[in-house]
């Protein structure tokens, strides 16, 4: 009978999981369904905002900034967004993978790569790795925080492209393409790229007016143009998550039911085996008995 | 002539428009159809767009900024900020009570950089609390 404890101590576990992943699923789904809206809404934000760069950028008077041409020096600054929980299938490997991709082709230029993350998994993950300048770690970032989060971030940037300390900035995130699909990217923050397709077709002629000057002008649009982007990272990576979460746990619960099915069809074939032997002493014994 | 005005949280406006007043850093601007192309950036205030050309003051759409940058191609106007805030999402009394909370944040301010934080919340409040009266004074 021994068996049979140890079958049904293993099925009420796995009944417990199957709860979990459950819950998991539909708060998951929830938080979705919630953030959903709001990547709409930022991602035209942030073509609105790469419209008007482009139009910045393809000025005479933008061209010689450092945020528009390659500097001399080849180091480069990553953004990485992550997220604060796992159990959330490939999420963060994705994005570790496409970050490490992005190190590689680094390292064999002999470059050290600088790194902004965001996210606790992300935080733990390039803390352990040597070759990296870890710049800093942000956690518990709301879906859909304050825009004064990404300040420090926007401050890094500015300081290290006038200074000439990075030559670009990418920032890697995973896109939010339906709730059944999810892509790690990684996007060319800076130099801001005019060769990348247009996606709204606007005709951007190159002589420009700035009001009230070039440089105050082009300062605020590139402010206005990380935050949008980095703002549309943070919420697209938050619906991602999410929407994997929902998956993978939807995957988790099917998997514990299938194994609660073949752990009870197990319980009972041990069950009657143990009834079948007691019967089988019994009647072993009554006819010893007898003769 | 297309007018986009496009915040964080969506967009505010996207449609026809014949005049737009954009409070620039050097003052404000109004743009018309044909307007040379122009990128321009706006200080916290009160930007107002005239859907037609013969619409009286009290017609015009007024929405309270907080900085942001105009486009002007010719055709299409787009207007960016992080903060953009219509009529129907602002309290007189709220707003009141927010110009309040600057005018005591501009006079404790404690250096440079405070003090001019404190100002463009003191500039975005007052445009608030305009466009939450320019609203009441429509409905009456």
């Amino acid at each position: 009978m021994a068996q049979t404890q140890v079958i049904k101590r293993r099925i009420r576990s796995v009944r417990n999981a199957k709860q979990i992943t459950k819950a998991l699923e539909v708060v998951a789904a929830s938080r979705m369904r919630r953030i959903q809206d709001a990547v709409a809404q930022v991602r035209k934000y942030g073509q609105t905002a790469e419209i008007i760069m482009r139009g910045v950028a393809g000025t005479e008077e933008a061209r010689h900034q450092p945020f528009f041409e390659p500097g001399s020096s080849k180091a480069k600054l990553y953004v990485i967004i992550t997220s604060d929980r796992g159990q959330a299938g490939a999420f963060n490997s994705n994005i570790f993978h496409q970050a490490l991709d992005g190190f590689r082709q680094d390292r064999a230029g002999a470059i050290m790569p600088s790194v902004i993350v965001f996210g606790r998994k992300g935080a733990r993950f390039f803390a352990r790795l040597s070759d990296i300048n870890l710049l800093a770690e942000y956690q518990d970032l709301a879906d859909f925080p304050d825009i004064n989060v990404f300040a420090p971030v926007l401050e890094t940037i500015e300081s290290g492209m006038s200074s000439g300390e990075f030559a670009s900035v990418q920032l890697i995130y995973t896109e939010f393409v339906s709730p059944l699909v999810q892509k790690a990217t990684s996007f060319q923050l800076l130099p801001v790229d005019l060769s990348a397709p247009v996606e709204t077709a606007v005709q951007v002629s190159k002589v420009y007016e700035f009001e009230p000057e070039v440089n105050i002008v082009v300062s605020q649009a590139l402010k206005l143009y990380f935050e949008a982007k980095l703002m549309q990272a943070r919420v697209e990576s938050a619906a991602a998550e999410h929407a994997m979460r929902m998956v993978a746990m939807g995957n988790a619960n099917r998997n514990a039911s299938d194994l609660i099915d073949d752990l009870t069809l197990e319980l009972n074939a041990t069950r009657q085996a143990a009834i079948t032997q007691e019967i089988a002493e019994i009647t072993g014994g009554a006819e010893a008995m007898a003769a | 002539m297309q007018f986009q005005l496009v915040s964080i949280t969506g967009t505010k406006y996207d449609a026809e428009a014949y005049e737009v007043l954009v409070p620039t850093l050097g003052g404000t601007i109004a743009i018309f159809k044909d307007h040379m192309p122009l990128i321009s950036a706006a200080q916290p205030g009160v930007l107002s767009v005239r859907k037609k050309a013969g619409d009286p003051d009290s017609e015009l759409e007024n929405f309270a900024i907080n900085g942001g940058v105009v486009h002007v191609d010719g055709k299409t106007v787009y207007f960016i900020a992080d903060d953009v805030t219509a009529p129907d999402e602002l309290s007189e009394q709220e707003a009141t009570a927010a110009l309040r909370r600057a005018e005591e944040l501009v006079k404790s301010a404690g250096s440079q950089t405070a003090l001019a934080e404190a100002q463009h919340l003191l500039r975005h409040s007052s445009a608030k609390l305009q466009v939450a009266r320019l609203k009441k004074r429509h409905h009456r």
